[in-house]
């Protein structure tokens, strides 16, 4: 039976591992596979969930055929050869009814016995001035046991509303096809979690998210259609601290809606009792098969950029840098998902590995990823991507905003193949887009812009990320006559060039005359054929054994 | 008869030859509009008008025959040196051609491309 895969990213941090996943599927990690994705926050306005989903939304544009949205179909060994499914789900406390804990339990709107009963039991789990009065908008805040209560009942609540039926909005709708979609699959899901346990909302979600499920899916249907969790197989990323942002000051403290935030001088206690939790509650222990513990084993950066000293608490600045962690437990999911035929278990099964640490730096290799086997293919895959991205950012300039991919279908066109003449310029900009936010892009002031894999790559520095440092030129001077077929660490994988003909002249020989797309690629429309054919010829040239 | 012309393709094709490789030399270019089979072309076209004057140049002092020793024979060499010229540079310009088709997809493609079919 095909296994149908899911994934589910829950809060900011979850956020920024589902944009690594994103972009390993960009990459071709995840061939020939459909994937539904659930995003999961309180924060509708946060940051790096609206990066997330425009990348998301980017990635579907360059499948889809022009005019249509549909995403594509599944590929094979090409890039964005996945078909991405996205439903977004929030919890609304936006509303003044609905914006703290209080507000939303209606504490003192019953009879006064009734009031004074819940109030003694809210005072009880819930510190009544601050926990039980902070503005949910921006989640949980680093508050676990809130959160746990809340994101569980919100989803019930979601749940029950869309029982009652009547006028949905986008998130129910979105929860009720995800949902069914995880029902129909039945035993042959196959789900992972992306969240931290240190910080508010994916700390919160991971334990209760697979019971909140069950019970979800049992108010929509009957009882006799729940699903199981415990026969479904979910993965999660045991994720602890690994970055750090400016302490909360007494000004910002002093105000109602801000009396609880987050102190990230508490993450690694968080952490520690997260991971006892997880070790212990006999729920987490019965529904999650594999858990991927994955930390910072020295001293946390700090990725965010405050300029009013205030902490930021989430909303729309709420844009923190990618990290190398994030790309990890992305690797996790691609264990997960890519584990052949293993039975679930009584008990959990937790998987960590050790990666090179000396005189302070990492050296980060391919298999420290995704394993010794599949390190290569890895390696071969992100390299490929990283070139595709040079060649239109930086040999044809779309990272400065001229149209590269635009420019380099000109140029096969100049070369006497025009087979993807009729790729239209604003297909061709969806593509230059993706490959922006996957490595770079020049501001209209002129300013580089990381994208993804600059990020990625700077929150290891001093430290080696798989491609020499030529990869990551950041001046447009240097982009411009960046040798693309060089960036590879070991030189048997860098383009070959000889005395009449640079790497880049050899490649697009290649690519001309041996990367036309293969039948059991699966690429049907122009622009799919066109990936795939820029694909085969980097892959050609990259020289990599085939395993 | 005197296969005179013979020279004269000769030289053509090693004219033609040099024309390839600097046409090799010339790097593919990026963005929107990349000049590189330009230069190709403009660097056929030269040697196309190179390819005369050099193998006239060649004829009159290097293969012409001693008017010296036969005033005759000189004069019957020079004679056909333009006919000569002529089936240089066609010869060049066929197998110009020829070459362009065979390594269409190639930087000599670049020299006599294909009309777009859109």
């Amino acid at each position: 039976m095909e296994e149908k895969l899911f994934v589910i990213a829950i809060g900011g941090t979850g956020m920024r591992c589902l944009e690594s996943f994103v972009h390993l599927c960009a990459i071709g990690m995840f061939d020939n596979k459909e994937i539904e994705i659930l995003t999961l926050d309180t924060d509708q306005a946060n940051g790096n969930m609206g990066r997330t989903w425009n990348l998301i939304n980017t990635y579907n544009q360059v499948k889809s055929e022009n005019g249509s949205q549909d995403g594509g179909t599944p590929n094979t060994n090409t890039f964005f050869s996945s078909k991405l499914n996205i439903f977004k789900f929030f919890i609304n406390y936006s509303n003044a009814q609905r914006n703290t804990y209080k507000n939303i339990s209606k504490l003192g709107e019953g009879d006064e016995r009734t009031n004074r009963h819940n109030e003694m039991i809210s005072d009880l789990f819930l510190e009544k001035e601050t926990v039980q009065e902070f503005n949910l908008v921006h989640g949980y805040r680093a508050q676990t046991h809130l959160g746990s209560h809340l994101m569980y009942h919100g989803i019930l609540e979601a749940a029950r509303k869309i029982r009652k039926g009547g006028e949905l909005g986008k998130p129910e709708i979105d929860l009720k096809e995800f949902l069914a979609k995880l029902q129909s699959a039945g035993d042959s899901a196959r789900v992972f979690v992306f969240g931290s346990v240190f910080g508010g909302t994916g700390a919160s979600s991971i334990p209760i998210i697979p019971v909140a499920f069950r019970e979800a899916i049992g108010i929509i249907g009957n009882d006799n259609e729940k699903f199981d969790p415990k026969k479904i197989k979910f993965g999660s990323t045991l994720l602890t601290e690994y970055f750090s942002f400016t302490k909360p000051n007494q000004n910002q403290l002093s105000e109602k809606k801000n009396s609880v935030i987050a102190d990230s001088s508490f993450f690694p206690i968080n952490s520690q009792a997260a991971l006892q939790f997880y070790q212990n509650d006999p729920t987490v222990q019965s529904v999650y098969n594999k858990m991927y513990h994955i930390g910072w084993p020295v001293e946390s950066k700090s990725l965010l950029e405050e300029k009013d000293n205030n902490t930021i608490t989430g909303g729309s600045t709420q844009k923190n840098n990618c990290h190398v962690l994030e790309l990890m437990c992305a690797a996790a999911a691609f264990e997960f998902f890519n584990t052949a035929n293993y039975e679930k278990k009584d008990k959990i099964e937790y998987l960590f590995r050790a990666i090179k640490y000396e005189n302070g730096i990492f050296e980060l290799t391919s298999p420290d990823f995704v394993g010794s086997e599949k390190g290569d293919v890895f390696l071969n895959k992100l390299g490929a991507f990283l070139s595709f991205a040079h060649i239109v950012l930086s040999k044809n300039e779309g990272g400065n905003g001229l149209l590269g991919t635009k420019g380099f279908i000109t140029q096969l066109d100049k070369n006497n193949i025009k087979d993807y003449n009729t790729i239209t310029d604003d297909e061709t900009k969806r593509i230059d887009e993706y490959l922006k936010l996957f490595a770079y892009s020049f501001s209209s002031e002129n300013l580089f812009e990381q994208g993804w894999i600059y990020q990625i790559r700077n929150s290891i520095l001093p430290g080696n990320f798989l491609f020499n440092k030529d990869a990551f030129k950041d001046s447009l001077k240097e982009l411009r006559n960046l040798d693309v077929g060089n960036l590879f660490l070991d030189n048997k994988h860098n383009w070959k060039s000889s005395i009449i003909k640079s790497r880049y002249d050899t490649f697009i020989t290649k690519l001309t005359k041996e990367g036309k797309p293969e039948l059991n690629q699966n690429v049907n429309s122009t622009k799919e054929k066109f990936l795939a054919h820029i694909h085969n010829g980097i892959m050609i040239s990259q020289n990599f054994i085939k395993k | 008869m005197e296969l005179t012309f013979f020279p004269a393709i000769v030289v053509a094709l090693a004219i033609l030859l040099l024309a390839a490789i600097i046409s090799n030399l010339i790097q593919y270019e990026g963005g929107i509009n990349p000049k590189d089979d330009n230069k190709r072309r403009l660097v056929f076209w030269i040697f196309a008008i190179l390819n005369p004057v050099l193998y006239w140049l060649l004829a009159y002092f290097y293969l012409a025959p001693d008017p010296e020793e036969s005033r005759r024979a000189y004069n019957r060499f020079v004679e056909v040196i333009p006919t000569d010229m002529l089936i240089g540079v066609i010869s060049y310009i066929i197998v110009g051609i020829i070459a362009s088709k065979i390594f269409q997809t190639g930087k000599l493609g670049h020299w006599f491309p294909k009309k777009n079919n859109k």
